[in-house]
């Protein structure tokens, strides 16, 4: 499988899967149905490896999916930006998921895109709407 | 002061809360005030294991976790480069309920009580008092 981004050694783990059959999981992107760039991962959005060493990087490559929905909501509640929680169903050929619980989720999936995905074709579901929280960003 | 992730409690394209402590074994929360296209920023607050188990297992928000664990001191902290997350923390003089990062109400966690109890243990804060029986009291009792 071809991946969309140059990996480091052991990345994807050896131990994720190829996706074979068909998965619900859910994601926050900014717009309903969500843009390519709802599906960029950390390192699309900002690649500086200085900010991602060791294994970091490769966690950075990833993109984060739940397959509970309300870890999902939670992880909307979070972000200020609002936004929305969308179902969409990964497929056989669109990369590799790995399970990656955080402590207090443990639905947590790290999904390693292909190159081949065709956004348009993510079948996506609305699911939860969030507006934006007035928030601003302090300076030390 | 510098501090280091122990355990991470909510990850979603990155680090969004997690638990860190101190070279004195202090505990912190961080929670990531940054967005998209910022660097990342974190506001952190001191912990005792209390309020970090009330907060596991919902009985707080975590509204009311920064507010009340940071009424008297909060930092603002940014990451550094190091494989595992550590950040050096900037103390801050406003108070955390006017700094404009708290996050909305009614964001809980939903550990049990023994996974919170783990998660507590693992970062080498001492048991919650919530789960030291009172003097006297039946043995036996229901944790959380």
């Amino acid at each position: 499988m071809r991946f969309r981004d140059e990996f480091p050694e052991d990345c994807p783990p050896p131990e994720a899967n190829e996706i074979s059959e068909p998965i619900i999981v859910y994601r926050l992107t900014s717009k309903f149905p969500g843009t390519p760039r709802d599906f960029q991962s950390r390192w699309q959005r900002d690649p500086n490896p200085a900010q991602f060493p060791g294994a970091r990087e490769c966690q950075a490559k990833g993109v984060s999916v739940f397959s509970n929905l309300e870890d999902a909501q939670l992880a909307l509640g979070r972000r200020s930006s609002g936004g929305y929680t969308v179902g969409i169903e990964l497929r056989e050929g669109m990369g590799v998921v790995l399970q990656t619980p955080s402590g207090a989720h443990d639905s947590h999936i790290t999904w390693w895109p292909s190159i081949e995905i065709d956004y348009a074709e993510i079948r996506q579901r609305e699911l939860a709407r969030m507006p934006p929280q007035r928030t601003r960003r302090r300076r030390r | 002061m510098r501090v280091r992730e122990t355990t991470t409690l909510l990850y979603y394209d990155g680090p969004r809360i997690v638990l860190a402590a101190d070279e004195r074994g202090i505990s912190y929360i961080a929670d990531l005030v940054s967005e998209d296209h910022e660097e990342d920023q974190y506001q952190v607050v001191p912990v005792d294991s209390d309020q970090l188990f009330s907060y596991l297992t919902g009985k707080i928000d975590l509204r009311d976790l920064l507010l009340t664990a940071g009424d008297s001191e909060w930092f603002l902290a940014e990451p550094l480069p190091t494989p595992v997350l550590e950040m050096i923390l900037a103390p801050q003089a406003i108070p955390i309920r006017e700094a404009g990062t708290l996050p909305r109400p009614g964001l809980k966690l939903r550990c049990s009580p023994e996974q919170a109890l783990e998660i507590v243990r693992e970062s080498g804060m001492p048991a919650p008092r919530l789960l030291t029986p009172a003097p006297g009291a039946r043995s036996g009792a229901a944790a959380g």
